[in-house]
């Protein structure tokens, strides 16, 4: 498994605030990662530590197997919280400014990057005049400019309208495609990050409560009719045998949980209890995915 | 580090804040000039109120033929008042804005942790802020010297009046160049725009009378030592140096003492961008 990023019980504290405590990330090479997290949980500021704006106070990090960040960091593009960009100047000049500081010889390279994220109908236009959807577009193409291998973006879709949020969505899946950019990208909007994260980390008072692939989270919200028996092999033959019930799974003893039939509960209960099978508990389960996230972040899970 | 550089001066290209600052420059030194004027005007009873009176000052008599103001108030002289007074302020102003400014709009964070050391970055940004201040104080002798040719003429302009000018300027730029060194560190540890511009203010305005205070209470500690801490002070060598006939000593002290302030708030500079975070 190649990682773009690892961290290592990363933490970061000020004074006596420990706001990202003891974080141990894994970014897979090609995924969009979703890190989330309530205001205050330490999202961004682990970001910052991994873009090299801030020096962790404690852990260790990896970036594309090396431990040489300054290097490294090269090889990353970055939107943290605000847009950095000169609101007196026009998008072209914002990204010259950028071009000759990275070193960047070629001066075309400032019109690819502005055609590709949609500015280019900007024109003479200073950015202290752009849209929120705007700046958001600027700040993508500085991150974006030195074709990065992992892009970092702080909720990048905050503040915009929906055609705005579509339009970055379909970006960024394009970069991930065709361009095999790793993406770690912390959003509120969980419905839009479901669309396109591959991977989830939730963090939560500073620590990293879970992390988990997105067919794992289907997997979780999948809803069931959730049974605890007392003799698991008589309840999964009676299901198997009486009531041609085939799509369930006994994840652990005394524990089946089943995937059909989710509106004849009442009959299945029955058919087991009638054959034998003291029934301790019997619910339906499953949330969808902003149920489910809402607990995780509130520590119900 | 060339790459830095070019990326700062094309920002001070585009600053309207340098541009602003060069015109409010000028328009001081036209202001100050306009003012002598007026009261040079007034003193030989040349300006009417409208009805056939004069406007005078109460208490002092109008004389005709009284000496011109500025046959007292040379070139020069203006000069060192602008130097002195308005020329560190514009540059102070100007240095906190530069330097202040990318941490407010968070560009700072598209150079940081791209493969340059931090201290290239605050070095770079360091180099540009006392190029503009350089300007800056040309701009101010440039409009000096042709409000003086247009309001006094140009005889003065002689070949002892160009050397004097230019050791003056000379010296007043490098103690301006490393004032603003100064302020810039100051900016760099506090990335607060009304700080930083506060501080500068205060730095313009108060930090002679303090090195006067620390002057008394030196003598008092160390009665036989020949120096005193204003001797050592940027604004105070400023004031101190005259306009004409500048002693070879002054000069040598004058640089040595520049350059050791532009040292110095350089490695505070750079020792802080190396530990802050960014925000």
């Amino acid at each position: 498994m190649e990682y773009v990023l690892r961290t290592d019980n990363l933490t970061k504290a000020y004074g006596k605030n420990i706001v990202v405590d003891g974080v141990s990330m894994h970014v897979e090479k090609g995924a969009i990662y979703g890190f989330i997290g309530k205001n205050g949980a330490g999202k961004t500021t682990f970001m910052r530590m991994v873009a090299g704006l801030a020096a962790p106070t404690n852990g260790t990090m990896e970036l594309f197997g090396a431990q040489n960040l300054e290097r490294q960091r090269t090889h990353i593009g970055c939107l943290i919280e605000s847009t950095g960009i000169y609101a007196n100047m026009t998008a072209k000049e914002n990204m010259e400014v950028i071009r000759r500081q990275l070193g960047i010889a070629d001066r075309q390279s400032i019109e690819k990057i502005i055609d590709f994220v949609g500015l280019n109908g900007a024109g003479k236009k200073k950015v202290k005049h752009f849209s929120m959807g705007m700046k958001q577009r600027l700040g993508i193409a500085i991150a974006l400019f030195r074709n990065p291998d992992f892009l970092i973006l702080d909720e990048p879709i905050n503040g915009l309208d929906p055609e705005g949020i579509i339009e970055i969505r379909e970006m960024l899946l394009q970069l991930n495609r065709e361009q095999e950019i790793t993406i770690l990208i912390s959003s509120h909007i969980l419905g839009e990050l479901s669309k396109i994260a591959t991977h989830y980390g939730i963090i939560r008072e500073g620590i990293l409560a879970d992390e988990f692939a997105a067919d794992t989270l289907k997997e979780r919200c999948r809803r069931c009719h959730k049974i605890i028996v007392d003799n698991t092999e008589l309840a999964v033959n009676i299901l198997e045998e009486k009531l041609h019930i085939v799509n369930f799974d006994v994840p652990e003893q005394n524990l089946i949980r089943i995937f059909e039939k989710l509106d004849e509960t009442e009959y299945t209960n029955k058919a087991l209890i009638t054959g034998g099978v003291n029934i301790k508990e019997s619910s339906l389960a499953g949330q969808n995915l902003e149920e489910y996230f809402m607990e995780l972040l509130s520590g119900k899970k | 580090m060339f790459n830095l550089l070019s990326g700062e001066f094309y920002k001070l290209k585009k600053s309207k804040s340098l541009l602003v600052c060069c015109v409010i420059t000028a328009v001081f030194v036209l202001v100050l000039y306009g003012m002598l004027m007026i009261v040079d005007k007034v003193r030989r009873g040349e300006i009417e109120n409208g009805t056939g009176g004069i406007i005078y000052v109460s208490g002092e008599e109008v004389d005709e033929n009284a000496k011109s103001l500025f046959d007292e108030i040379t070139v020069m002289e203006v000069l060192r008042q602008m130097f002195c007074s308005f020329g560190s302020f514009a540059t102070a102003v100007f240095a906190a804005i530069f330097v202040i400014g990318e941490y407010i709009n968070g560009a700072a964070k598209n150079i940081v942790g791209k493969g340059y050391a931090r201290w290239q970055i605050f070095l770079a940004k360091y180099i540009v802020v006392m190029a503009s201040a350089v300007l800056q104080l040309l701009v101010l002798s440039a409009v000096t010297i042709i409000c003086g040719a247009v309001v006094e003429g140009t005889e003065q302009f002689d070949a002892v009046f160009w050397k004097n000018f230019f050791g003056y300027i000379g010296i007043q730029i490098l103690l301006g160049m490393a004032f603003v060194g100064v302020v810039s560190a100051v900016s760099e540890i506090c990335r607060n725009l009304a700080a930083g511009i506060s501080i500068g203010i205060g730095l313009v305005c108060f930090s002679s009378p303090l090195t006067m205070g620390m002057d008394l209470l030196a003598k008092l500690l160390f009665s036989q030592a020949e120096w005193k801490p204003s001797d050592f002070w940027l604004l105070d060598l400023a004031s101190q140096c005259p306009v004409r006939d500048i002693r070879k000593g002054f000069a040598v002290h004058s640089i040595i003492v520049a350059l050791i302030w532009v040292i110095f708030a350089a490695a505070v500079g750079i020792v802080h961008i190396r530990k802050a975070d960014i925000k």
